[in-house]
């Protein structure tokens, strides 16, 4: 039944994406006629058209097409009710710029506009990754197969980058690795190879380049084939998988979280709406004296200030973040028309980190907030986590936990807390040595990032011992996600010299709902209790405590 | 009361559609679709429906003068009814229901969930 509704949909949102470049087509030249003649009856016109389209783009569930519609429809609503005379000026460049931005949306509707992207999806269970290999030498390809499964990464091998090419039609992989000594005669990359390398980098394929040869004009051209990494033969495994490790993360990091301050509630939306559209979470602080717990409660990662409100400046609103300790490093870029090289330089004293002009393009909008963004996630990372598995170190995971409990209990949806320790890990120390047993340690963090949801956080809280929070995540669901991972985690061999061996993990786990006055702090003693639990009955359990 | 018949009013042919998978596969409902306000007087009576639920803003006749005329027949005149609207800030909602509708449903709404609305609003007003 359901199913039969789920196939109707869809029959239903392929027709109206196939009409929908023509309906955006005049819209377009409506819209653009409208700036720069504007008249009642285009007017009139126009309107009916962005009304359809915004109610109808939200119920195929291209939400952020359907917002931009209602924007603009909004926009045209108010030049209609105002007098001609003082009309031009609502058609300026955030009209033009929300009429591209439909553009832009509908070229990405692929992949921006699913609800999932949007809406930061809860991703069931995660398939395997994929590596790829083109590497010619059998003894190689082997080595590194046994070596990536161990860490969940499949590996595909390919045994020319032609054939690479032609599977990059259907999927793409987290890594491409490429021996360059297998490419062509000579060890050198000829021209065709090449041609398919830029190719598949163009598409977003991560380049890993491995060589036998370590000297200048070998790595230049691997960086003039933008690769991500450049390994010599023998291979150093442990550095190939993290690297491997940070590329995957990479693709499960969070959306960037953007606060916007600007009394212009239009433009606003509109910067909104565009950084929506690049994948971002954006809210708008509607009063300033709602400042800090919107900080609080949201925790974005940037925050864009107009410099010049009616009641407090933008500059003054700085100051009051400044003055928390917590929010010293948070970046602060202002945004604003102010000309006045005086103004800006002392906005900047101010607390500020940067200065953006308004109008900007959309382009250069999304590209300063993320580039400032990733840098700030970059420096955060290097603080708080840690360094064998690049999780969060104990006091940052813990934080977190605190936060999201909160946020569970506020909006009264399920979050878990689940610890995690591998079993009787002293003993895999002893016998195998402190190397092997950061291989274990490795590959818990390794299976922990894949099998979690791109909304979850986890850290090492431990030697041994990990802390996990899943946000809207009932009980059943962290027991069936966590079993799942206990139940792989057995199966993995790990190799000591010439012996393999296995190890387990136990889990606890305790949830918000069940205790609806506990803080994070109190919910990891539960799970912890329920952790020991499971390390009485035996062992390689999952446990919830009652 | 026992819904089983709806009358959408809704001008808009690909909200249409996805209303009459909503409200007829998801819901369970029998629905006869009028693309105006206009055909909803000419159809409406014959069908005779349990329930109104109507688009607000439409080209010719909107939404509320549209159940006003519709009121205006006496075997529609205590026929429940429901508003679809992108704006639903509370005033609103209080503006919509003294015109007699039983509530306000948000545009855009989602297809899985939109016969649950329109049984819960009908079951609220019971």
């Amino acid at each position: 039944m359901s199913e039969q509704v789920l196939a109707e949909l869809a029959r239903l949102k392929q027709l109206y994406l196939e009409q929908l470049p023509a309906t955006l087509e005049q819209i377009q030249q409506l819209g653009q006629q409208m700036a720069q003649a504007p008249a009642t009856n285009l007017a009139a016109a126009l309107h009916q058209r962005l009304h359809a389209l915004a109610g109808s783009a939200g119920v195929h569930g291209l939400k952020a097409l359907g917002e931009v519609a209602r924007n603009l429809e909004l926009q045209l609503a108010q030049w209609q009710k105002t007098t001609q005379e003082q009309a031009p000026s609502l058609l300026d460049q955030s009209w033009v710029e929300g009429l591209q931005l439909l553009t832009c949306l509908q070229s990405r509707q692929e992949t921006v506009l699913e609800d999932g992207l949007l809406l930061r999806p809860v991703r069931q269970e995660q398939d395997d990754v994929c590596v790829w290999l083109v590497e010619s030498d059998l003894k190689v390809a082997d080595e590194l197969e046994g070596q990536l499964i161990r860490f969940n990464f499949r590996l595909r091998r390919f045994v020319s980058l032609q054939a690479a090419f032609e599977a990059s039609e259907e999927s793409l992989p987290l890594a491409l690795l490429v021996d360059f000594c297998c490419c062509s005669e000579g060890c050198a990359v000829d021209e065709q190879d090449w041609c398919i390398i830029n190719q598949l980098v163009a598409k977003g394929c991560p380049l890993v380049v491995i060589s036998e040869k370590e000297d200048f004009q070998s790595r230049i051209q691997a960086s003039r084939a933008r690769a991500v990494g450049y390994f010599l033969k023998p291979l150093d495994y442990p550095l190939l998988i993290t690297r491997l490790s940070h590329l995957l993360d990479r693709q499960h990091a969070a959306p960037a979280r953007v606060l916007i301050i600007d009394d212009d509630q239009l433009l606003a939306q509109h910067y909104r709406l565009v950084l929506m559209a690049a994948g971002m979470d954006v809210e708008l602080l509607n009063a300033a004296q709602e400042l800090m717990s919107a900080l609080e409660v949201f925790r974005p990662e940037l925050v864009l200030i107009d410099l010049h409100m009616p009641d407090y400046s933008g500059p003054e609103l700085a100051g009051v973040i400044r003055q928390h300790e917590q929010w010293a490093s948070l970046p602060l870029v202002y945004l604003s028309a102010e000309t006045n090289f005086e103004q800006r330089v002392s906005a900047l004293d101010r607390g500020g980190d940067d200065y953006l002009i308004k109008p900007i393009s959309n382009r250069e909008l999304v590209a300063a907030v993320r580039t400032r963004i990733d840098r700030a996630r970059q420096l955060e990372s290097l603080i708080s986590k840690d360094s064998l598995t690049g999780l969060l170190k104990h006091a940052s995971i813990k934080e977190i936990i605190e936060v999201e409990v909160a946020r569970a209990h506020r909006d009264q949806q399920p979050a878990c807390v689940v610890m995690l320790d591998i079993d009787h890990f002293k003993a895999v120390n002893d016998r195998y040595g402190h190397a092997t047993g950061d291989v274990v340690i490795l590959s818990v963090a390794t299976l922990l990032r894949q099998r979690l949801r791109k909304s979850d956080f986890l850290g090492r809280y431990g030697g041994e011992e990990f802390a996990v929070i899943l946000p809207n995540c009932d009980q059943q669901q962290a027991f069936r996600l966590m079993d799942e991972i206990r139940k792989h985690f057995s199966t993995l061999q790990f190799t000591h010299e010439n012996s393999s061996f296995q190890c387990t993990i136990s889990i606890g786990i305790a949830v918000t709902t069940d205790h609806p006055h506990a803080k994070g702090a109190d919910l990891l003693v539960l799970a912890d209790e329920a952790l020991y639990q499971a390390k009485a009955m035996g062992r390689n359990l999952v446990r919830i405590h009652a | 009361m026992v819904l089983q018949r709806i009358l959408l009013v809704e001008d808009e042919a690909d909200i249409q559609a996805v209303a009459r998978v909503a409200l007829e596969m998801v819901g369970g409902f029998e629905v006869q679709v009028c693309s105006s306000g206009q055909q909803a007087l000419q159809e409406a009576e014959a069908f005779s429906p349990d329930l109104l639920v109507l688009d607000v803003m439409m080209p010719g006749m909107d939404g509320p003068d549209t159940l006003k005329a519709l009121r205006e027949r006496s075997t529609l005149a205590e026929v429940p009814a429901i508003f679809m609207t992108a704006k639903v800030q509370p005033a609103e909602v209080e503006y919509y229901r003294s015109l007699g509708a039983l509530g306000v449903i948000a545009k855009p709404f989602d297809p899985m969930m939109l016969a649950n609305q329109v049984r819960q609003l009908v079951e609220e007003g019971a």
